[in-house]
């Protein structure tokens, strides 16, 4: 079974109204790594996850989306 | 603070190792290579020590450096092209081998082939260590 994994975190970055640098410094990563979140190029451990989730103050499922395939389809 | 103490730690033994191989190369007489490797490695490791102190009078500066130590895409970034980099050398080691049993260098054809072996036999024991470590 593949699993696609998004997330929400700009969409929810931009409605605090805050920039990446701060919210890089907020859970403690750079703000390229924020920048790589963003477009989908790499996923959160699940203590970022945990943490931006956190900040957010939201749930880790609400931040970000899991879609799965199955093979057979 | 850990961290860097932890690094102070480490090139303080580096600096060791060089005064080792400064002492043993000018026995085995002043043209020995170990003299350059000796003498590089405590030139190096005294440049990272003082790198490090300097790092520790700087909060901001400290604070940066530390996030990039820890960071958890600057990990994997760094184990990935680790890992990379492990197998590019495997193949280069590798056709400089058919290179040189061509060229009949045998010798040295077989400090490659044993060092390959080596290569691959740490890498198959850290994965067993590793492997157990996380089961």
């Amino acid at each position: 079974m593949e699993s696609k994994i998004t997330n929400r975190i700009e969409a929810y970055r931009k409605m605090m109204k805050i920039t990446q640098e701060e919210l890089a410094n907020k859970v403690s990563v750079t703000r390229q790594t924020i920048i790589s979140l963003e477009n989908g190029k790499y996923i959160a451990s699940l203590p970022l996850a945990h943490r931006l989730a956190v900040f957010f103050e939201t749930t880790i499922e609400e931040l970000f989306i899991f879609e799965y395939e199955k093979e057979n389809e | 603070m850990k961290l860097i103490k932890k690094k102070i730690i480490y090139s303080t033994f580096l600096i060791g190792a060089g005064i080792i191989m400064l002492v043993a190369g000018y026995l085995m007489g002043p043209d020995s290579i170990m003299v350059g490797m000796g003498s590089g490695l405590v030139v190096i490791s005294v440049l990272k020590i003082i790198q490090f102190i300097r790092l520790s009078k700087n909060e901001e500066k400290m604070k940066r450096y530390t996030l990039l130590q820890n960071e958890e895409r600057m990990i994997l970034i760094s184990i990935k092209s680790g890992n990379m980099m492990f197998f590019v050398t495997l193949i280069i080691e590798y056709i400089a081998l058919l290179v040189l049993v061509i060229l009949k260098q045998e010798m040295i054809a077989t400090i490659i082939c044993e060092l390959m072996a080596l290569q691959t036999f740490g890498y198959l024991i850290s994965y067993y260590l590793y492997n157990k470590k996380f089961l």
